[in-house]
């Protein structure tokens, strides 16, 4: 065994996974884009940018949606739908131009685009420069 | 302010802030000991054991929050003695100390030291702890070399500091391994005894290569385990037994938060860079290690977003200093120009706050300063540091880091490492 003697393979093969791990291309592209996103903003710390990429999709119920979140809804014998949330009521879900029934929902999966804030607040810096 | 009587053998826990005078008597406080007429401070957040030698008072004043408490018994294993004693009788030179983080590390080192330094002798105390530095500012190597006791580790002035540029040797392993090294073998020609304090990385990949790494380069003659299992162990199967002492983490040492780190550590860092003044190093003087940035040599590119450009060693191309990042085409139209692969771009601005370490001709860290801005149009760096003019005279070396300090001392994220 030799050790790795950084991160970076760890947060390379995370990335391969999350493309594997979801059929929905766009979604899995926003994952991947927000990896990246977070990487940049702790560009010493490709472990915690690793750390933050697990808790990206966070399963949700309905109720816990609002307008302007990302989601991905997986339907009963439909493709999933990835989008913004455009608006939700107790009973119809809009994510981007297409209407959901929420009883159709098999599972919803939102972008958390807050992962650095929650799992380390502490590297969070003034934006001076 | 309260006059406390003292009984010898009596243990007391005092918090801090308080301000403490032995009228009358002797006590021994982390190792250090204080007869009738001394004095000693402790500060905010500090508290500290107090075991009385001999009868007396003690006079304390106590800030705000100070108090002060008896225990029952002493908190300081009697095992603690018996290896200082160890250490000094076998002429342990180098010791290592392993732990994670929050098993007292700092609180055993200066224990140690003071019981060695009461045999008259010179202690030298390496802290490698970047992220949470004693000794020197964060981001460094600290070197201290003791000759009379103390209280806190982070009391000790840094004789000798090498600079890493990161709170984590995560990404500068090579300045982090090189800096102990060097250190280490300057610290043995000043000193009786050499105790390593090391970072709390201890487990995965890069814990498991650094430590293995520190082993192999100091080749220390003992190794401190601090841990409350076996959690240390897989660091030291290859070292001969002889030259291991397994100690158990006292049950005292706290659980520091994320956020309580960083505010001890922005402490460190505000109180480093308090007196900072401002300085303008010319271009054309300066020479730069750890960075693209003036390793090449200066040329003209014709774009006017480009305000500073190199040429660098074959393929790596050109380093340009952009004002706005290159478009597609105007990179194509660059490389074509020049004949080259790669460019590099680096955005102006991007600079402010970037931490250097100032070294002289023999490139001793002479200090640590933080960046305002590279001004190319009159050929300068001007950085805020807290080097007396005298010393920045001698500045003939910058060397980079990735981490932002403000003028100020707090912390401002960092550049990416490689793109300067």
């Amino acid at each position: 065994m030799s050790f790795s003697e950084s991160d970076f393979p760890g947060l390379i093969s995370l990335i391969e996974g999350t493309l594997k791990k979801y059929k929905n291309s766009d979604f899995a592209v926003a994952l991947v884009n927000e990896i990246i996103r977070v990487y940049n903003r702790v560009p010493l710390y490709p472990g915690i940018a690793g750390m933050c990429a697990g808790t990206m999709a966070q399963t949700v119920t309905p109720d816990k949606i609002k307008a302007g979140d990302e989601v991905l809804v997986e339907l009963e014998g439909s493709p999933s739908q990835f989008g913004t949330v455009k608006e939700i009521s107790s009973d119809e879900i809009t994510v981007g131009n297409s209407k959901i029934s929420i009883s159709e929902t098999v599972s919803i999966l939102k972008l958390n685009k807050n992962t650095l804030e929650e799992i380390w607040p502490t590297l969070i810096f003034p934006e001076e420069v | 302010m309260i006059t406390q009587k003292i009984n010898k053998s009596e243990i007391y826990l005092l918090s801090g802030p308080a301000e403490i005078k032995v009228n009358s008597g002797l006590v021994s406080v982390i190792g250090a000991e204080f007869n009738e007429g001394k004095r000693f401070n402790v500060p905010t957040g500090k508290r500290v054991p107090i075991e009385i030698l001999l009868d007396g008072k003690l006079e304390i004043n106590f800030g705000d929050t100070g108090r002060i408490e008896v225990l029952e018994k002493r908190t300081i294993p009697e095992l603690w003695d018996e290896l200082a004693e160890k250490i000094f009788k076998e002429k342990r030179r180098k010791i290592l100390i392993l732990g994670e983080v929050d098993t007292g590390k700092s609180f055993f080192t200066t224990y140690i030291s003071n019981k060695l330094i009461k045999n008259k002798v010179t202690v030298g105390i390496l802290d490698c702890d970047v992220g949470q530095s004693d000794v020197g500012p964060p981001g460094t190597l600290g070197l201290a070399i003791c000759d009379k006791e103390f209280l806190f580790l982070s009391s000790q002035p840094a004789d000798e500091i090498f600079f890493i540029g990161s709170l984590s040797p995560g990404l500068h392993l090579t300045s982090f391994i090189t800096g102990i090294d060097k250190l280490t073998t300057y610290a043995v020609t000043k000193t009786d005894f050499l105790i390593i304090d090391t970072t709390g990385w201890v487990q995965g990949d890069g814990g498991r290569q650094v430590k293995q790494s520190k082993i192999d380069i100091i080749q220390p003659d003992l190794i401190i385990l601090l841990q409350r299992n076996k959690e240390l162990e897989h660091l030291v199967r290859t070292v001969h037994p002889d030259n291991i002492f397994r100690l158990p983490v006292s049950k005292k040492a706290s659980n520091t938060s994320q956020g309580d780190r960083k505010a001890l550590r922005e402490l460190v860092s505000i109180n480093y860079f308090k007196n900072s003044k401002s300085y303008s190093i010319s271009l054309d003087k300066i020479k730069t290690e750890r960075s693209y940035f003036k390793s090449g040599y200066e040329l003209s590119l014709n774009n006017e977003k480009v305000e500073y450009a190199e040429r660098l060693s074959a393929w790596e191309g050109i380093l340009a200093f952009v004002t706005e990042l290159l478009t597609p085409d105007e990179l194509a139209d660059l490389k074509k120009e020049h004949n080259v692969f790669n460019i590099r771009q680096f955005k102006t601005g991007t600079e402010k706050y970037l931490t250097v370490a100032l070294l002289d001709k023999n490139r001793r860290a002479l200090g640590l300063g933080n960046i305002e801005k590279f001004d190319f149009k009159d050929k300068a760096i001007i950085l805020h540091s807290p080097i007396s003019a005298d010393n920045f005279k001698k500045v003939e070396i910058i060397q980079f880091g990735s981490n932002r300090t403000n003028f100020s001392g707090k912390e401002m994220g960092f550049i990416s490492p490689g793109s300067l």
